[in-house]
């Protein structure tokens, strides 16, 4: 039997809540800012909670840029991306896990090799497609590069090919084809890593920058990050109330969505470390 | 082999590439041959609004140039490197200490995960405009606390309280304080994720090991060196790479941060990458520079690869 | 939960999914190809919450009047207007009309981006003979009217009466000198409420090539020889114009450091919130700082006065124009709107807003523009500012150059590099820029 270290385990609880506090404060700033009357920031006063509550703040942002057009876009293409890559993912996973056909181990190392690719090369030969195919400002420049993704295909096969060989060969004696293996038998038993990996889909779509801002002109087509951004551009360091306001409109989304889902997340999060 | 197992291979190849054909297709449309292609866009001066011109390897020239003989390249490098060298050893250690502190299992500890785990899911963008309004020299929440801490002091019998510090760093708008800002600010962002890492592989450590040390009365310090630091290994090493990788990458968070504001001092690669291809819409350039950042993200990778697989094989 | 159900579930959403991504791909395109006589015109422009609501009160004006029109106002802040343009271009996917600086007309319409308007103009009788004469040459590129101004500006210089006032310095009037400037900044850069720190400034630091080039034209210098073919950047004139500011930047130290403006707010903000007493800028300021207070909450008091001068009197103008996509689909329908938006009566609303002058001499000498129930109560500044107003020397590559010079600025007034040395260097990049013809 042993002892637990009380003391040791009191100053570890108290470490733990001063970097809880820590992570939640900007929070509450960001809350609290946006509650403020713009002119409080420049008045030397000003404590830590608001003078009043200024819910217009909220409004102005949203009317300022389109925010209910940006809610909708990034709702729109996360979902979309998210679906897709399951897809594009278990069927790849299937194959590499279930299958035996020549070169498959090769292929999958190439697979994983893309892998390697930073975004950064990448984006500049992309956008130039979009320009070419016309798809600037389209939701097909936000949704279709992004439909197929090695990362997926390794997680889920690391994932499927914990499954026991035994329940795939009873399908195949009851004359199952490999189409009715997969859905039958592996999708189901993957329901854990299926929604793992949607969620580290859907967060990483959702809270895309850098594609977006190149690729997205329009105001009414933005996302969320870069709509948030241009309501940066329009009020800058000058209207630091509406500016908060704007960015708690975008965040709490993914926030809600998170306390909901926290399982799945950071299961998610946790197989991205795994390593075979 | 027989008859009968070439023919379950025939069948299986082509059903596989029923299964392989869109991740294959996708991965080949947009991952493999952008890569050529931002090789080619390499070779070429171009502002999208004109014809390219082939121009060989003069971006190459340029980059080199600019490299070793002007001073915006060369900044914008020590800027990379310096954000990486800062933020990848105070994430792991901090991330650390949490993740073991979590490991206690005390109480409340799943509502510590999601507190640490806010930043890794808000958008980054929120975060750095609220980031940008806490570093406010003079209304943010920083530069107030700093301010309001006092020391006492003796001074004519009495005891007096001073302000500790009388002159609170510029943060952002300062040459010196920029970069500490946001290497501050990213390391906060990421502190969850890399917890919940830490957290995974520490839960993956056998209890017999640390029962082995204790009946050899090692010490709770000693029993991390020996067992717990050794056995994370994989996991640091994992997390250093993704971490230097990302570092080399940063991008949003000085884009929202700086907005506005001079960035000299806090100007990264993949920054300078963006503004000559969609600024300056010089995209042969832009796109040598990203080239050259593949290489060296190439050769971190292959590198955590090649330690991965000495380390695997001698089953340290 | 049956997974045979969830999985063909999923199958049906991907293929709703297709539809979808094809039915908005589809939609992008039924904005060109109309049916019926709905037309969707696209009108881009840099305006910020402020500007929107005149534009929209004219904007529905208009719709009135036309009643099978629809306007989307894509608004994208200033910083990235130009940028997200040429994206637009190259894709494409650019609006049908836009709003343009006239520095940017000559770079655009070189690239065949811009429709020609010589031609339209005469058709339907524009009356360009009726803008104020430096306006045409402004709009023009190679002889062919590009741009209509939505409103034309010079640069006055505002000030805050209180702080003349106070510090016991006279207002700005006609003649006065760079030394007086200088002399009204000293005594009115200070810390007024004994906290250590400076919290008011006289004025602050350009931060592009028109808020240096009228220093220079005082000065008689210029930034190019008259055929544009040589930079004249590093000229001896140039060089002590801008050195004077920066002195003011550094060695006088009355125009506010990026830190100092970073917290107090910068550009206009610092002017607006009582913290600086000269700003210059264009009429636009009007805008914003009639409804401005100061730091005891109490409405500025500010008035407009003339630029300094040295050697000879000069300010710079600066047009905001609207453009019409070349060949664009719905160009007869932009055309109208544009008309509308830069004839007299889009020109007499927007003189009633305060942002900028009339192009037509005939409002700008009426009440909409001289309205004295409004500050400033020198409205008339800004039209005798026009007899020594220039634009800017412009040719294709000036939108390359003003972004090397912009950060070359940067530069010369936050890192405070050297002026002579920057300059020398500037000039001969520029020289090699437009050699290589970027």
């Amino acid at each position: 039997m042993r002892k637990r270290n009380h003391i040791a385990d009191g100053a570890a609880f108290i470490v733990l809540l001063l970097v809880g506090l820590s992570m939640l404060g900007p929070f509450f700033w960001m809350i609290a800012a946006s509650l403020r009357d713009k002119t409080e920031f420049f008045r030397q006063s000003g404590g830590l909670f608001p003078s009043g509550m200024h819910w217009e703040n909220y409004l102005n942002a949203w009317t300022t840029v389109p925010f209910a057009n940006f809610l909708w876009n990034s709702i729109l293409v996360s979902v979309i991306v998210t679906f897709g890559q399951l897809l594009t993912s278990s069927f790849a996973a299937y194959a590499f896990s279930r299958m035996r056909f020549p070169g498959r181990d090769g292929l999958f190392i190439a697979y994983l090799a893309t892998m390697m690719v930073p975004t950064q090369v990448t984006m500049i030969p992309l956008f130039i497609l979009m320009v070419e195919l016309k798809w600037v400002d389209s939701y097909a420049a936000l949704i279709v590069p992004f439909l197929a993704t090695a990362y997926g295909c390794f997680l889920l096969r690391q994932f499927f090919m914990t499954i026991p060989k035994e329940l795939e060969d009873a399908a195949t004696i009851d004359g199952a084809g490999h189409w009715s293996i997969y859905h039958r038998v592996i999708l189901p038993l993957s329901k854990p890593a299926l929604s793992a990996f949607g969620a580290i889909a859907f967060l990483g779509s959702w809270n895309n920058f850098l594609w977006p801002l190149i690729v997205i002109n329009r105001p009414s087509m933005k996302t969320l990050p870069i709509g948030l951004q241009s309501l940066q551009g329009f009020y800058g360091d000058g209207n630091w109330s509406v500016l908060m306001a704007g960015a708690v409109i975008a965040a709490l989304p993914m926030i809600v969505i998170f306390l909901f889902a926290q399982r799945h997340f950071i299961e998610g999060i946790a197989l991205t470390g795994i390593k075979e | 082999m027989n008859a009968f197992s070439n023919r379950i291979v025939r069948r299986d190849t082509a059903v596989a590439s029923a299964f392989l054909a869109p991740s294959f297709i996708g991965l080949l449309v947009f991952s493999v041959i952008p890569i050529f292609g931002a090789l080619v866009v390499s070779l070429l001066q171009w502002d999208i609004l004109t014809p390219p011109k082939y121009v060989g390897l003069a971006n190459y020239v340029t980059l080199w140039e600019d490299l070793t003989k002007g001073d915006t390249l060369k900044r914008v490098l020590v800027n990379t490197v310096y954000f990486t060298a800062a933020t990848v050893p105070l994430s792991m250690a901090i991330s650390l200490m949490i993740a073991l502190l979590l490991n206690r299992k005390l109480w409340g500890m799943a509502a510590f995960r999601v507190i640490f785990f806010l930043p890794s899911v808000t958008s980054i963008v929120a975060l750095s405009i609220v980031w940008r309004l806490l570093y406010n020299p003079e209304h943010g929440l920083i530069n107030k606390m700093l301010m309001a801490l006092q020391i006492p002091w003796v001074s004519n019998g009495h005891i007096t309280f001073l302000p500790l510090i009388t002159n609170p760093p510029g943060w952002l708008g300062s040459p010196q304080w920029a970069m500490p800002a946001i290497i501050i600010m990213s390391v906060w962002t990421g502190l969850g994720y890399n917890a919940i890492l830490y957290l995974a592989g520490l839960q993956g450590i056998g209890s017999s090991y640390y029962e082995a040390a204790r009946i050899d009365g090692a010490t709770p310090w000693q029993m991390f060196w020996a067992v717990t630091w050794p056995l994370l290994s994989p996991t640091s090493l994992f997390i250093f790479t993704m971490s230097v990788i990302g570092g080399f990458q940063v991008f949003t968070q000085i884009y929202m941060m700086t907005a506005g504001l001079p960035t000299p001092q806090t100007e990264v690669y993949v920054y300078q990458i963006y503004t000559q291809a969609f600024t300056n819409f010089r995209l042969g350039y832009a796109s040598a520079l990203a080239f050259a950042l593949f290489i060296v993200i190439l050769i971190v990778t292959l590198g955590q690869l090649a330690i991965t697989r000495r380390w695997a094989s001698t089953g340290s | 939960m049956r997974y045979a159900q969830l999985i063909a579930g999923c199958r049906l959403f991907l293929a709703g999914c297709a539809v979808l991504t094809a039915a908005f791909g589809l939609a992008g395109c039924a904005r060109k190809t109309a049916g019926t006589d709905r037309v969707l015109l696209t009108l881009a422009c840099w305006e910020g919450p402020e500007g929107m609501e005149s534009l929209t009160k004219l904007l529905n004006r208009y719709k009135a009047q036309h009643p099978n029109v629809d306007i989307e106002v894509q608004q994208v802040p200033g910083t990235q207007y130009y940028q997200r343009l040429k994206i637009q271009f190259a894709g494409g996917v650019a609006p049908d009309i836009m709003q343009l600086a006239y520095d940017q007309l000559p770079t655009f319409a070189d690239r065949k981006t811009l429709h020609p308007l010589n031609a339209l103009i005469e058709r339907d009788k524009f009356p360009v003979d009726k803008m104020f004469p430096q306006l045409p040459p402004a709009l023009k590129y190679k002889g062919e009217f590009y741009g209509l101004p939505r409103g034309w500006t010079t640069f006055c210089l505002y000030y805050n009466k209180d702080m003349f006032r106070k510090a016991g310095v006279p207002f700005p009037r006609e003649g006065w000198t760079w030394d007086d400037f200088l002399d009204a900044c000293l005594k009115m850069t200070k810390d007024t409420n004994g906290d250590g720190r400076i919290d008011q400034f006289g004025c602050d630091a350009p931060t592009q090539m028109d808020g240096i080039m009228y220093w220079i034209w005082q000065n008689g210098g210029r930034a190019f020889t008259p055929d544009m073919k040589k930079c004249l950047l590093d000229s001896p004139e140039a060089i002590e114009a801008v050195q004077f500011l920066q002195d003011c930047q550094y060695k006088y130290k009355v125009f506010p450091s990026p830190d100092q403006a970073q917290d107090l707010g910068g550009g206009s903000d610092m002017f607006r919130n009582g913290r600086q007493a000269m700003f210059i800028q264009g009429r636009w300021g009007s805008l914003f700082f009639r409804t401005a207070k100061g730091m005891d909450g109490k409405p500025l008091d500010w008035d407009v006065g003339p630029v300094p001068m040295r050697k000879q009197k000069a300010t710079v103008l600066f047009a905001n124009t609207y453009v019409l996509r070349r060949d664009g689909p719905n160009l007869e329908e932009a055309w109208k709107l544009m008309q509308f938006l830069t004839g007299p009566e889009g020109q007499r609303h927007q003189a009633r807003t305060g942002r900028d002058m009339p192009s037509f001499v005939s409002v700008a000498n009426s009440p909409d523009f001289l309205d004295p129930n409004y500050p400033p109560d020198n409205d008339r500044q800004f039209l005798t500012a026009a007899e020594y107003a220039r634009p800017l020397e412009l040719n294709p590559n000036s939108s390359a150059i003003g972004e090397l010079m912009r950060a070359e600025i940067v530069q010369m007034f936050t890192a405070k590099k050297d002026v002579a040395k920057t300059l020398r260097s500037a000039a001969r990049r520029i020289d090699k820029l437009q050699e290589a013809g970027l």
